[in-house]
């Protein structure tokens, strides 16, 4: 197995990673790019954990096509497990092939071994990842998800990138994948899988990088407006709402207005799209409640 | 590398010996980092990778190899500053609010991260704040209540240091009833597959294998089935002063319901918050007279329920899911702003499948619920009753319907 491919020399410093990143309007901080710099020059798993819309999934999105490779993406689940994980033998074709050679007269054996060769293997994206020739990203999304036994599963890999099936032997990989795994807290992550990784939080970002990422995303935005929308945004993550807006949220409402030619946010256009940052009876309830002050920051 | 430590005056001569009492540092603190060799050589191989002149990537990339969860990152940067710059202090957020974008003075742009929702309602009902919180709407809650008003409003921080000894009376009772409690729960199937001899899915795999010593055809067919999902129980015990009375039968409960399953986490809270599962663990080893030792401001002092159940939401979210049903036993007199109450049971509320709250004062003649905190967790709660004997604490799941 090679440890790393050729990385883009503009990606060996931190600040190279953030500039890199910008052109692909992806605004990293300062501990996302030294997390990714870590990634590529440790070759280890990175968890970031966080809230929902913090752009946690994004950052691979990002990262596989500033390294210009694929993203393989593993959308986790409760009750995942290996079959849609890791492999499955075709078992239609598989029962065509025995059938077939019914008659042939080849021995118990040797038909066992056809049927499980790498012809009958579906590679599901754990395997798929650790099977390419040039390394890709593997994005392991929502690991929260998944149960205690599938995490367990997942040591194994993520450990010594190694998948061991029983009718094949042990598959190495042959480069490894640059694994970002990323959970929104909804249950406690094993000691075991987060020694394994390297260990981010990413939480919303400040009221100067929102702009900024606004302004990166929709490059015909007014300023003012990104600003406006910024402002508005922190002061609902202030409450206590039960879906506090995320950056994702941002994004949207600044294309919601663009898309409606607002150039400016007044008590009209929030009337019209509360539905695209607010998505919670109650919250709607309790957004009424501080109107007065919404209205104090769009002035 | 030598260099770059003396330089920057740190505690020995070159990088790897620092990094090594630094490990050892971290390991003693209470977030108890796990940091073995491993890590340290992740440390140094880190360090190559960024700008060593750069005081905050140095930083920035042992956190994220030394830290593995929130509790660790959010202590992080005060520890490597004590550590390796005790004279340099961390500008404190609030001076950096004053100067957006600017630099503070360790070279950082002072630019903050946005709190989450629960993080910025629990600062604006800090103790500093919340202890000028009005107590008006109690007066009504009149004449049963009168001994325990005085504990109650108690502000006092607990600081418990005798050790709370676990009751052996009548403890096989408790633990026939915690058995009880377990059982009777029925949370239905997980999605996950699982092989057994009957179920509904055919297992292909295995029926394959067998079919190949039949010339294919499928005559011994494997099956799966969906797991039956088993119960998580937080069980979240209030060791106020107010409790006394109900406290150390409650406490024998928590040990039983442990000692007769796994998946129980039991928390205690007077001021402050704390997880006592693994001194329950360790009091179980103890044949005779089983105690928990060092409790503090988590028991016999005031009662800070809503702060407390949003620190159990807040730190230990991750417990609470859509298989763990929560039981909090608590008088519910609280003397905290009840907006905190509310959010936090809010949130308990949506994780959990089911929320429990056991009120000892319940079954006093003449208690009805009119207290603030009773009034807040009344909409959020799937049982509300009182329990005062092992047979009564057993049926605290009896037909409970779950959420989830």
């Amino acid at each position: 197995m090679s440890k790393a491919a050729a990385i883009p020399p503009q990606l060996d410093t931190v600040e190279g990673i953030q500039t890199v990143l910008r052109q692909r309007n992806y605004i990293a901080d300062l501990p996302m790019a030294t997390a990714l710099r870590l990634v590529m020059a440790l070759q280890k798993p990175l968890l970031v954990e966080g809230p929902a819309g913090v752009g946690k999934t994004q950052v691979a999105k990002t990262l596989a096509e500033v390294l210009d490779t694929r993203l393989i993406r593993l959308q986790c689940y409760e009750g995942l497990d290996t079959a849609q994980a890791l492999y499955e033998w075709n078992y239609p074709k598989q029962m065509l092939h025995i059938r077939l050679t019914e008659n042939s007269g080849e021995s118990v054996a040797q038909r066992e071994a056809e049927i499980f060769s790498e012809g009958y293997l579906l590679r599901r994206p754990l395997l798929e990842a650790i099977s390419q020739d040039r390394p890709p990203v593997l994005l392991i999304d929502e690991i929260d998800r998944t149960d205690e036994e599938f995490e367990a599963f997942l040591l194994e890999i993520l450990a010594e990138f190694q998948v061991t099936i029983p009718e094949l032997g042990t598959l190495k990989a042959r480069h490894r994948p640059y694994v970002i795994l990323t959970s929104n807290r909804s249950r406690e992550l094993s000691d075991a899988l987060r020694r394994r990784c390297l260990y981010l939080w990413q939480n919303y970002p400040s009221f100067e990088k929102e702009v900024e990422i606004i302004q990166a995303k929709l490059p015909g935005i007014n300023e003012r407006l990104a600003q406006k929308i910024a402002a508005v945004v922190a002061h609902l993550r202030e409450l206590p709402l039960n879906k506090a807006p995320g950056v994702a949220e941002s994004l949207d409402w600044a294309e919601a207005l663009v898309s409606l030619h607002k150039e400016s946010l007044d008590a009209g256009a929030l009337e019209q799209t509360w539905g695209v940052i607010i998505k919670d009876k109650d919250d709607l309830a309790l957004v009424e409640a501080h109107k007065a002050r919404i209205a104090e920051l769009v002035v | 590398m030598s260099s770059f430590t003396e330089q920057n005056g740190f505690p020995h001569s070159n990088l790897l010996e620092n990094l090594v009492v630094f490990a050892e540092y971290l390991r003693r603190t209470t977030q108890k980092f796990n940091i073995g060799p491993q890590e340290v050589q992740d440390s140094l191989l880190a360090l190559e990778a960024v700008h060593l002149g750069h005081l905050q990537e140095v930083r920035q990339a042992l956190k994220l190899v030394m830290c593995s969860n929130l509790e660790q990152e959010r202590v992080f940067d005060d520890l490597f500053f004590q550590f390796f710059l005790p004279s340099r202090k961390r500008l404190e957020a609030s001076s950096n609010k004053s100067s957006p974008g600017g630099q503070d003075e360790t070279g950082e742009k002072s630019q903050h991260t946005q709190k989450n929702p629960s993080e910025a309602i629990l600062d604006a009902h800090s103790p500093l704040v919340w202890g000028q919180a009005k107590q008006s709407d109690d007066q009504d809650s009149d004449h049963w209540a009168a001994p325990l008003l005085r504990a109650m409003f108690s502000r006092t921080q607990g600081g418990e240091t005798r050790e709370v000894e676990i009751s052996q009376q009548d403890l096989d009772e408790m633990l026939l009833a915690a058995t009880q409690l377990v059982s009777q729960v029925r949370l239905g199937r997980s999605r996950r597959w699982n092989t057994a001899s009957k179920g509904s899915r055919l297992h292909f795999r295995r029926t394959l294998r067998k079919a190949l010593h039949t010339g294919g055809d499928p005559l011994y067919p494997a099956w799966q089935r969906h797991p039956k999902r088993q119960p998580r129980f937080i069980f979240v015990l209030d060791g106020s002063r107010s409790m006394q009375s109900y406290s150390d039968q409650l406490l024998q409960f928590a040990f039983a319901l442990r000692m007769r399953c796994n998946r129980v986490e039991v928390f205690s809270f007077s001021t402050e918050l704390e997880r006592i599962t693994q001194k329950l663990e360790k009091a179980r080893g103890l044949s005779e007279r089983p105690k928990l030792s060092q409790l503090g401001r988590a028991w016999g002092g005031g009662t800070r329920i809503g702060e407390n159940l949003l620190r159990l939401e807040q730190k230990f979210g991750g417990l609470i899911r859509g298989d763990t049903i929560v039981i909090v036993a608590s008088d519910g007199l609280d003397s905290g702003a009840p907006e905190v109450l509310d959010y936090a049971l809010r949130q308990v509320y949506f994780r959990s499948a089911a929320l429990i709250w056991l009120n000892p004062l319940l079954s006093t003649n003449g208690y009805d619920p009119y207290a603030n905190c009773m009034k807040t967790a009344l909409p959020y709660l799937d049982r509300f009753c009182a329990a005062s004997t092992p047979k009564e604490l057993g049926r605290l799941t009896h037909q409970l319907r779950l959420r989830k």
